[in-house]
């Protein structure tokens, strides 16, 4: 991808700025592209914060210290200078079993109704990908995966759940994920994983990071609740 | 062994200016509920602004103090006592060794912070003692402060015995008719030309289903053009996003750092010490105002409030 001089920057808040590309047309997934710019953006100190999402970057300041035309004219500098470079993709596969269910999966009835699909199906089709991280946010240890096979393509709900079971598998639109933990979400529920997505007594306490790969492995109920027991 | 809990409260955590710079990841900034009122807490007791606080939800907990220590409670007004004395909040007075501080309920506002002359000894993650319980971070052991437990707390060279001069005349004083200062977001058109009078001209209510990470809003359902959920894209406290059933969350200091669905309104910076006091059953409305003004706001604050900067 070549690097657009095409960026949008606009007041998101009193202190943060959100940088928009107008790519849309030449390219549909921009992700790895503000993966890699807002990388970039957090060399400099003065951002308090740099979030990156599939078509937009989010960038924080102290607009107490830093009129809102210095900010920018910092920013303006430094999307003139970035130059886009591919994250690298050197990782081990990540495996992440989950036990589909009805049991678990809250949306399963819903979606082989709509998609017209058996659980065997949607289970096929969601663990036959190697997955890419589109972004990384949310909640902490929560990821973007995509894309999704297009049989699989459900909107997220209307009203988000308060509360889901920590390791609940979701889908919304092309993008998969994990909630690791529990708490409000509104993607689609197809399973569960028993695997730590998040530890924060680790070193490094998140498993899944830019440039990595993940792949989804159907396990059995018993082959849950053992993993379960293993990793207490 | 310092200060033992003889009641945990409803929801009692440690809390402090929360962590800044990790929201690529998906932390959350967290910290205290309502930033003013707890860096008030510390000042006024002339501690550093960012010492780690108990932040108090609806119905406080009861302390006994195992040495003596300065106080300052502020935020809500729980009614506290000291054994069985009155206290005034925003205030410090001196606990001595048993004595046992008793918050009950606020009738108005939801939050309040108790603060001590010593350090509290608590876990930290990426720089914060923050408790962010949804993942268990922070505080003691990430989690509300439980009945029968124990806190530990450092010594620290206190010099804070001179009352520190505040404008307390310029303090918001709390209500359960809220009004919030906000700005449009980025997808404010995405509101039907109904919705966008509406969302000013209508009064919200503050759903039980309410939290550090969000308020449910529960009033007129507002109206979205077709095809208005967006990618997941950076939110933040304050954001004010409309799932499609019509009904605004305001997202709080626990806040998700991506969200899909439309970002119609941002409250303006200078109000988010108000979400961190909005209870369940709440009203509130929201008040549009410039960008600039929102600025100009925070600037005339921090300069009423130097302790804020």
């Amino acid at each position: 991808m070549k690097n657009p001089k095409r960026f949008i920057v606009s007041n998101f808040s009193e202190n943060i700025f959100l940088i928009r590309i107008d790519l849309k047309k030449e390219f549909l997934d921009t992700s790895l592209f503000f993966l890699s710019l807002s990388e970039f953006l957090r060399n400099a100190e003065i951002w308090i914060e740099v979030v990156s999402a599939e078509e937009s970057i989010s960038v924080k300041y102290n607009c107490l210290d830093l009129s809102s035309s210095s900010a920018k004219k910092i920013l303006d500098e430094q999307l003139d200078e970035f130059s886009y470079q591919e994250i690298p993709e050197n990782y081990p596969l990540i495996s992440i079993p989950v036990y589909y269910s009805k049991e678990f999966g809250l949306d399963i009835d819903d979606m082989t109704d709509r998609l017209s699909l058996s659980l065997q199906e949607i289970v096929d089709l969601h663990s036959s990908i190697t997955y890419k991280v589109k972004a990384v946010g949310f909640t902490p240890g929560f990821a973007y995966l995509g894309d999704l096979p297009d049989q699989l393509f459900m909107s997220r709900l209307d009203r988000p759940r308060v509360s889901l079971l920590p390791g609940s598998v979701g889908i919304s639109e092309n993008r998969t994920g994990v909630y690791p933990f529990g708490g409000p979400g509104g993607w689609r529920i197809i399973g569960r994983t028993p695997k730590k997505l998040f530890d924060p007594k680790k070193n490094n306490p998140f498993l899944i990071t830019a440039g990595k790969n993940i792949k989804f492995e159907a396990i059995t109920k018993n082959q849950y609740e053992k993993y379960e027991q293993e990793n207490l | 062994m310092s200060i033992e809990i003889i009641s945990s409260g409803l929801q009692t955590t440690i809390q402090d200016l929360g962590r800044s710079g990790f929201g690529h990841m998906g932390v959350p900034e967290s910290g205290a509920a309502d930033k003013f009122s707890f860096k008030l807490a510390n000042f006024l007791l002339g501690k550093n602004v960012a010492s780690p606080a108990i932040e108090c939800t609806l119905t406080g907990p009861s302390l006994k103090f195992l040495k003596p220590f300065k106080v300052a409670i502020t935020g809500a007004n729980m009614n506290p006592r000291v054994n069985n004395e009155n206290l005034k909040i925003n205030k410090i007075f001196t606990v001595g060794t048993n004595d046992i501080l008793s918050l009950g309920n606020c009738s108005a506002g939801c939050r309040s912070y108790i603060a001590l002359s010593d350090d509290l000894v608590c876990e930290t993650f990426m720089k914060s003692a923050s408790t962010y319980l949804p993942a268990k971070l922070g505080g003691i052991e990430g989690a509300p402060l439980k009945t029968g437990s124990i806190i530990n707390t450092s010594k620290v060279n206190w010099n804070g015995d001179q009352f520190k001069k505040v404008n307390f005349g310029e303090i918001k004083t709390h209500t359960n008719k809220w009004e919030l200062r906000v700005i449009e977001g980025p997808e404010f058109s995405s509101l039907n030309s109904k919705s966008k009078k509406q969302i000013f001209s209508s009064s919200y209510e503050v759903s039980n289903d309410s939290n550090r990470m969000g308020n449910r809003l529960e009033g007129v359902r507002l109206g979205l053009i077709s095809n208005s959920n967006i990618k997941s894209s950076p939110v933040s406290t304050g954001t004010v996003q409309c799932p499609t059933n019509g009904l605004p969350i305001i997202l709080g200091c626990d806040s998700h750092t991506l969200g899909g669905y439309p970002r119609v309104l941002q409250i303006a910076a200078i109000d988010f010490p108000l979400i961190g006091q909005l209870r369940p059953r709440d009203k509130v409305v929201f008040k549009r105002i410039s960008l600039e003004d929102a600025i100009q706001e925070l600037k005339k604050q921090s300069s009423l409030f130097p302790f804020l900067a």
